[in-house]
């Protein structure tokens, strides 16, 4: 006689799991915790959550005049006064500076008294685009707009970036205009910074008609712990003049 | 897979893994725990099954591997009564029973690539697939697993036969 399937799965059809190792099975896997499967949507609800932490955290920060986070920006440097009736306040950590908004100049320090422009000093006319007030948004990383000369900047100018100059074209500046320097996007790896910024005069006491031409748009490549071409510490941009 | 699915899937399969899991080891006890850690392995399975076949092979050759597994640990219970397990299994008609203890006398190489012929129907590449054997060796195990099945049946036909005779 030779086995064949019918009287195989009869046979062997009676071989059953008892209930009470289904149960087992079933009572043990309770206690066990089923591993987290990669999905999106729980990386988007960690995103989200992160997002609102954050939101949370500024607005804290926001509350405290910006106090709550002075400490991770580092040392406050300097405190310029904007255009806009509100104060920049210059955060150095390492070779990271950091601005931050607020409404009101620090009741600990006295106020800066800008220094009246002359001739062969370096005068820092930048002023900040506008930010809500507690943003950090506004960050020049190592970016300070010099002009070498205090004469009259007239007609065509050429800006040099330093050490590692690029310029994407040419722009006149007149000695007191106000500059907003507008960082757009910038990559620092290492001591290397790429940054895309926007130079704007947005107020200039010579010039009545506020053309198109007042903006560039200007590629900065340097390394950030190198000494730059006049010996200081930061990469400027230099206005020459005749 | 949710809790609910997997309520389903050991109702629907503990009893498919456990005939493997006794073909292999003979030993209710031992079956037991395989079938336990086939399914404990299940509930920590993170990938999605793209059928129901595809889950039954799973569980199949996840079957095989802990059984080959289990035979070669110390906890493996080497001696069971089979004869009087056999007769919980309430067998309608003589010749089950006779099948049963003729399979489980088998040499347990042969016994799983029997029972996924015979009682699964699968093909013997398939066989060869879960079992991760050689096609060839999955036929040639079956071929003498028939021919001892065969032999041993024979005898126990003939020797029942001749009790009957002797008896009328």
């Amino acid at each position: 006689m030779e086995p064949n399937h019918d009287l195989y799965q009869k046979t062997f059809s009676r071989l059953k799991a008892s209930p009470e190792l289904k149960e087992n099975i079933l009572a043990a896997t309770e206690q066990t915790q089923k591993p987290k499967k990669f999905i999106w949507r729980r990386v988007l609800a960690v995103a989200v959550a992160a997002a609102l932490l954050f939101a949370l955290a500024m607005g804290a920060n926001a509350a405290t005049g910006g106090e709550l986070f002075q400490f991770s920006l580092g040392k406050l440097e300097r405190v310029i006064p904007m255009d806009s009736g509100r104060y920049a306040y210059f955060y150095r950590n390492g070779d990271k500076l950091s601005v931050l908004v607020k409404d009101e100049y620090p009741h600990d320090m006295e106020p800066e008294v800008m220094p009246a422009p002359e001739d062969g000093q370096t005068h820092n006319i930048i002023t900040l685009e506008s930010g809500p007030s507690g943003s950090n948004d506004l960050t020049v990383r190592q970016v300070s707009l010099k002009i070498v000369s205090t004469a009259k900047v007239e007609n065509t100018q050429t800006y040099t970036f330093s050490p590692e100059e690029s310029v994407d074209g040419t722009y006149s500046i007149v000695y007191g205009d106000t500059v907003a320097i507008k960082v757009l996007s910038s990559e620092v790896s290492e001591n290397i910074m790429i940054a895309d910024v926007t130079v704007k005069v947005i107020d200039s006491p010579t010039s009545e008609d506020d053309s198109d031409e007042k903006s560039v748009s200007v590629t900065v490549d340097y390394q950030g712990s190198e000494e730059s071409a006049d010996g200081g510490e930061q990469p400027v941009i230099e206005a020459e003049t005749e | 897979m949710d809790e609910l699915q997997f309520a389903d899937c050991v109702e629907k399969y503990a009893d498919t893994v456990y005939r493997v899991a006794f073909h292999s080891c003979k030993n209710p006890a031992d079956s037991q725990d395989i079938v336990q850690n086939v399914f404990l392995k299940l509930y920590r399975e993170t990938k999605e099954f793209e059928s129901e076949e595809h889950l039954r092979r799973w569980l199949l050759r996840v079957a095989v591997n802990e059984s080959r597994k289990l035979i070669g640990s110390a906890w493996f219970r080497r001696s069971a009564p089979l004869e009087e397990y056999a007769g919980t299994l309430e067998f309608e008609a003589p010749e089950e029973s006779e099948l049963f203890l003729a399979v489980m006398a088998l040499p347990r190489k042969y016994r799983v690539p029997v029972y996924l012929f015979y009682y699964e129907d699968y093909p013997i590449k398939e066989i060869a697939e879960l079992t991760d054997l050689k096609e060839s060796t999955v036929q040639t195990r079956l071929q003498r697993a028939r021919d001892k099945l065969r032999e041993k049946l024979s005898i126990q036909k003939q020797k029942g036969d001749s009790d009957h005779g002797t008896q009328s």
